[in-house]
C-alpha cells in the first residue's frame, strides 16, 4: 500500500487561496485531477518537475508548497 | 475516476467477460469428455479472441466518451502505475507458468496442459490489470 512520505504539503491550502479549483489547477500543470488529489492528500510524490510547476502555478516557491517533515530518517 | 482508471476497469472486466465466453464454449464442446480433456475448437478461440477485442473496444469507447479530452494522455502518475501493474502481470505470469510446466512432466492430457496455460495468461492479466486499479484507488 501507499508508503508515508517523508514530506507534507500545502498544495489545497494555495489553490484555495488562488481560488482555483482541482481541475484549473490540474490543467496548469498539465497532469490529471486525480494526481492532483493523490499529491493533496500525500498519497502521491510528485517529480522535481512537476513539483516546480505546481509551485510556479500557485505563485509560491518551491519550499512553501512542500515541506521537509521534522526529525524524519534521512538527512533534508 | 479518471480515463486510465476506466480502461483498467475495462480491460479487466473485457478479460473476464471473454474468459467466461471461452469457457462456456468449451463446456458446449464436452459432452462425452470432461471440460479439463476437451480440446477447444478453432472456431472457439477465434469466437474468444474476437469477444476480447470486441469487449475491449466498447469499454474503452465508453471510458473515452464520459473523459474530457485533457485527461487522455497518461501523466507521470499513470504511467508509474502502468508500469507498476505490467511489473506485477509480469511476475504473476512467471510464477503461474510454473503450473502447466509441472503438468507437462506430469505427462496430462493435452486439453488440460492448454487450458491451464489460457488460465495462466488470463490470470497474470488480470493481476495486471487488478494492480492498476488498486493504484489508482490508493494514489500510485
Amino acid at each position: 500500500m501507499a508508503r508515508d512520505l517523508p514530506f507534507t504539503n500545502r498544495v489545497r491550502e494555495l489553490r484555495e487561496l488562488n481560488g482555483m479549483t482541482q481541475a484549473e489547477l490540474a490543467q496548469a500543470i498539465g497532469m490529471t485531477r486525480q494526481t492532483v488529489l493523490a499529491i493533496e492528500r500525500g498519497k502521491y510524490s510528485p517529480s522535481l518537475e512537476a513539483a516546480f510547476r505546481i509551485s510556479l502555478a500557485l505563485k509560491h516557491p518551491l519550499t512553501d508548497v512542500f515541506v521537509w517533515l521534522e526529525g524524519d530518517q534521512g538527512a533534508a | 475516476m479518471g480515463f486510465h482508471e476506466r480502461t483498467s476497469w475495462a480491460a479487466l472486466l473485457s478479460l473476464l467477460v471473454s474468459t467466461a465466453i471461452y469457457w462456456w464454449l468449451v463446456e458446449r464442446q464436452s459432452s462425452e469428455t470432461g471440460f479439463w480433456e476437451t480440446m477447444p475448437t478453432l472456431t472457439t478461440i477465434i469466437l474468444s479472441v474476437i469477444a476480447t477485442v470486441v469487449f475491449s473496444v466498447i469499454a474503452v469507447i465508453i471510458a473515452k466518451h464520459a473523459t474530457g479530452a485533457d485527461e487522455m494522455r497518461p501523466d507521470e502518475r499513470e504511467q508509474l502505475i502502468e508500469l507498476r501493474g505490467g511489473y506485477m502481470g509480469y511476475w504473476a505470469l512467471n510464477i503461474l507458468i510454473i503450473v502447466p510446466l509441472w503438468l507437462f512432466f506430469l505427462d496430462v492430457p493435452k486439453a488440460t496442459l492448454f487450458h491451464t496455460i489460457i488460465l495462466t495468461s488470463t490470470v497474470a492479466g488480470m493481476v495486471e490489470h487488478a494492480t492498476q486499479i488498486v493504484r489508482h484507488r490508493i494514489g500510485a
